[in-house]
């Protein structure tokens, strides 16, 4: 995820999060640098690389908002889980929930605008 | 309870931009969006080289604003996860328009290294006994 960081330069934090009902939903403790850069400009592009082909994704471009944390405690919860790119471990997934309950942590959603093809350009015409 | 520090060793970062194969390329457009692409990297020395495709828009970007952020991460599992964020200067050739002559290749971006931000799951994965 890219986001404008202290002074505006571009910063890079790598995530993962959930696509639901249309949207990209991550989640982050609210003392995090990427929280308060979020909450100081909402624009961001997250570029999605592809799992099987170096070199392709999509950029995707979009504004967050803070969002309610409990569609995100739903959809990553026990076998729902299948909606994350990666396999957390329940214990970690635990805490996460915690954290979230507690308002340690926070969700942000992120409306799509645009979507750009990355590294499609790959010379077959 | 203290945070952990799960940041890695400056000769861990070495061999991690050393074997890492792309990187995202982070860039502010005409308007201030953040924008990114996908580059191929090398790295070696503490030298940082990206390799843009020619007539991706980021090129521009960084033509008109040289600030960068280069983001890579290799995660197997989750106490595998690994990250490394690079901030930098990015400095194209003189004459970059015209690498390819219309034609598909790329454009070797030297990348000026003023930060690296980096962290390791690792060493956050439960030791036998905790």
């Amino acid at each position: 995820m890219l986001v404008r960081g202290a002074g505006g330069q571009p910063m890079g934090y790598p995530m993962t999060g959930i696509f639901r009902d249309g949207a990209l939903e991550i989640t982050s403790y609210r003392k995090a640098p990427k929280v308060k850069h979020l909450l100081a400009d909402d624009r961001v592009c997250c570029v999605v690389q592809h799992p099987g082909v170096q070199g392709r994704g999509v950029a995707v471009y979009g504004r967050a908002v803070p969002a309610a944390a409990d569609g995100f405690i739903a959809e990553t919860a026990g076998a729902a889980a299948s909606n994350v790119a990666i396999t957390v471990p329940d214990s970690v997934r635990d805490t996460v929930r915690d954290r979230l309950e507690t308002q340690k942590r926070m969700v942000f959603r992120i409306a799509i605008e645009r979507v750009d093809e990355l590294g499609g350009n790959d010379g077959q015409g | 309870m203290a945070k952990a520090d799960i940041t890695m060793t400056p000769a861990e970062v070495d061999a991690f931009l050393a074997r890492c194969p792309q990187m995202v390329v982070g860039a502010l457009d005409a308007d201030g969006w953040p924008t990114g692409t996908l580059a191929r990297c090398t790295y070696a020395d503490g030298a940082l080289s990206l390799h843009v495709q020619t007539g991706d828009p980021v090129l521009q970007h960084l033509a008109r604003d040289p600030r960068v952020c280069c983001t890579a991460d290799e995660h197997a599992t989750y106490f595998e996860i690994q990250g490394v964020t690079v901030l930098g200067t990015a400095a194209l050739p003189a004459a970059w328009q015209a690498v390819g002559d219309g034609r598909i290749g790329e454009v070797v971006v030297s990348v000026a290294v003023d930060r690296i931000v980096s962290f390791d799951f690792g060493r956050l994965r439960p030791q036998q006994g905790d």
